[in-house]
């Protein structure tokens, strides 16, 4: 297949962001949907291959490697653009869809890369663009944390710049592809640490919490696909295998869980769950078998969906009520019912009940840890099972959609109702028809989720957990408070720096300025005087005594000159006979 | 919608109970298949995964709560404006 056969699905959306600025109203709408839908288009023709490849500077750049591992989150890339291009047909400021198609186009970019400099490039791109999403909520609290998400995110950019220096002076080549955890170097840590900061690996996940619960409600549904969901292929393709993966993606499924227990804003509590939900990918592609990173592929694919619904369904209850903060909702379901419906879809899907997404998927990680020989990572993955219950499926249902009424509302608008309805039907139809997901893996799959001791199994370890729910219900009433977290050290970090900076460095400073008045500029002044008294007595003195020393023998030497030429010889007669004469006395 | 919503809710005393029995009947179907099912030995104890939800929620509830008033746990303007 040659290059002419090659559209690349991400500058679909970034040329296509240059039209935006021109269109108004219905067309401006028509044409947000038109381009996901081309994208999508271009991937029901393009065929596995190498495409784009350029020499540049002795460097081959591959700006479309397609094969089965890319073309599994190309696809659940532009469907989800889809969804969210719907979802936010209503908003009006044109910096926000250009900066949503930056996104989206940059992370396929980064799907797409065979090298790692076409990596760098859309991995960054992502970032700057992203951060948009945030600070067009305009809020002041949206704008510090967007500085925030940027400064962690070009952290990241830079371990993964160094690692890839790294690697090009260790072994000459830039390509992008799997590194054997035998052959792993500094350089190759390095990046690891750049994909997993991305992919919000635990201790480098901070930034997740803190930054999509302060973005657009629009912006919040693209974030919670793209960002972690490239980082979980970068890993997939380079870093399969790798027990530091395994360990620290079963820690974050806890993690997040433990967190999402104890968090009131319905935004944070879905956040800590992409850390837990991420955790089951980035374990399967540390566990390393075929089973695991096609059950991380999976994952990944319907994560995308139901955590774009969930976002959408809290993102909802924003748009019309002004909060998601739990402590100050309750009652919804009398007024966007709709909205609960869909909701109710995607927690149901996230916690893995049988004939929805999250069971074709999740468990497929899980029961490839126990067949790899890793029960240990599997009960802790269950673990994590029963609190994504709790919280997103039990705790936010019910406070956000029943229990006592908060306030009046409308439900949600048109197109937001439209997107949650179709994510929800691919999280049924998902669910019920697993084959079509399972097709697009990169490994052959030979699990067969619906055998009933696993249906057995799911609802049991669900049912019951949710019984204890409902016993320590009013122990797990949400409060309108924050939980500290790892965050803690890079924002109160920049507190005690601004701090010290504002108090210890600006006392030390004018203290110096007192000191260098009464100290500095006296003795620059006595200096000066000192200077001026050895410029004048000194160097004036032995400058002028030599100009009046050279004065006063020349009058003493213009005494001897007689004048005549027969006296200058006499007198030079006489000094050499004088010579002649010391000379013969020795 | 609404209408459906409003009589489920009406009747939640019923599903409650309804919710009760079918996890009691999801006991007596593992009797079934309990029988020749492999795997690891404690995924053969009658009840394993019953007994794992029930203690797992307990532990991360508790665990959760307990924490987050021990120390996480802060006014929501704890940092201010960082």
């Amino acid at each position: 297949m040659g290059d002419g056969e090659f559209i690349h699905p991400g500058l679909i959306f970034i040329f296509g962001s240059l039209l935006l600025p021109f269109l108004k109203g219905w067309v401006r709408r028509v044409y947000l949907i038109v381009i996901p839908v081309l994208s999508i288009l271009v991937l029901t023709w393009i065929k596995e291959g190498t495409y784009w490849q350029f020499s540049y500077l002795g460097h081959e750049l591959i700006l479309g490697r397609v094969d089965k591992l890319s073309l599994c989150f190309l696809w659940v890339f532009t469907i989800m653009a889809l969804l969210g291009g719907i979802y936010g047909l209503h908003v009006e400021q044109i910096g926000h869809h250009i900066a949503g198609f930056w996104y989206i186009g940059s992370s396929l970019g980064a799907v797409l890369a065979g090298d790692y400099l076409t990596l760098f490039l859309f991995w960054e791109l992502m970032a700057f663009s992203s951060v948009f999403l945030v600070w067009y909520r305009r809020r002041p609290q949206s704008i510090r944390a967007g500085f925030r998400y940027l400064l962690v995110h070009v952290f990241g950019g830079l371990c993964l710049l160094f690692g890839l220096v790294g690697r090009y002076w260790e072994t000459g080549s830039l390509l992008f592809l799997p590194i054997p955890p035998q052959e792993a170097t500094w350089a190759s840590y390095l990046i690891l640490g750049g994909f997993a900061l991305n992919a919000a690996v635990v201790p480098l996940h901070a930034w997740l919490p803190d930054a999509y619960p302060e973005a657009t409600v629009e912006g919040a549904v693209l974030m919670s696909a793209f960002t972690t969901k490239t980082a979980v292929y970068t890993l997939a393709r380079a870093f399969s295998g790798y027990e530091v993966l395994a360990l620290l993606g079963t820690l974050m499924t806890v993690y997040g869980v433990f967190y999402a227990l104890i968090e009131n804003d319905m935004r944070r509590i879905l956040a800590y769950h992409i850390v837990s939900q991420v955790g089951y990918m980035v374990a399967g592609v540390g566990i390393g078998t075929w089973m695991t990173i096609n059950g991380a592929c999976s994952h990944a694919f319907a994560h995308i969906i139901y955590k774009g619904l969930l976002f959408m369904g809290a993102g909802a209850v924003l748009y019309r009520t002004g909060t998601s903060k739990l402590s100050e909702l309750g009652g919804l379901w009398r007024f966007m019912p709709w909205t609960m419906l869909f909701y109710i879809v995607g927690a149901v899907s996230i916690s893995g009940f049988p004939l929805f997404s999250g069971f074709i998927s999740k468990n497929m990680t899980v029961s490839g840890a126990f067949e790899a020989g890793r029960p240990i990572l599997g009960i802790f993955m269950e673990l994590a099972a029963i609190g994504t219950f709790l919280s997103v499926g039990l705790k936010v249902t019910s406070f956000a959609f029943f229990g006592k009424s908060s306030k009046e509302v409308r439900e949600a608008p048109w197109n937001m109702l439209l997107a949650m309805a179709l994510a929800s039907g691919i999280c049924l139809f998902l669910g019920i028809y697993p084959k079509v997901l399972y097709d697009l893996l990169p490994f052959e799959v030979r699990y067969h989720p619906y055998e009933p001791e696993k249906v057995i199994e799911v609802l049991e370890l669900l049912g019951f957990a949710g019984l204890v729910f409902f016993l320590l219900f009013e122990k797990l009433t949400p409060e309108p408070k924050i939980n500290l977290d790892l965050d803690y050290s890079y924002r109160m970090g920049t507190k005690y720096f601004m701090l010290l900076d504002e108090k210890i460095i600006a006392l030390i400073d004018r203290l110096w300025g007192e000191v260098w008045k009464f100290l500095g500029i006296r003795g620059l002044y006595g200096g000066a005087r000192t200077s001026d008294f050895l410029d004048r007595k000194g160097i004036d003195g032995v400058i002028d005594g030599m100009a009046y020393g050279t004065r006063e023998i020349g009058q003493r030497i213009r005494k001897l000159q007689l004048g005549s030429l027969q006296g200058y010889i006499a007198l030079s007669v006489t000094i050499f006979l004088l010579i002649l004469i010391i000379l013969a006395m020795r | 919608m609404r209408g459906v919503l409003e009589r489920l809710v009406k009747r939640k005393v019923f599903l409650r109970d309804l919710s009760l029995l079918g996890l009691v009947v999801l006991l007596l179907v593992e009797f079934g298949f309990l029988e020749g099912h492999e795997g690891y030995f404690f995924e053969r104890i009658y009840g394993f995964w019953a007994l794992f939800g029930i203690i797992g929620a307990f532990i991360l509830s508790k665990s959760a709560k307990g924490l987050s008033h021990l120390f996480l746990s802060k006014k929501e303007d704890y940092y201010g404006g960082w």
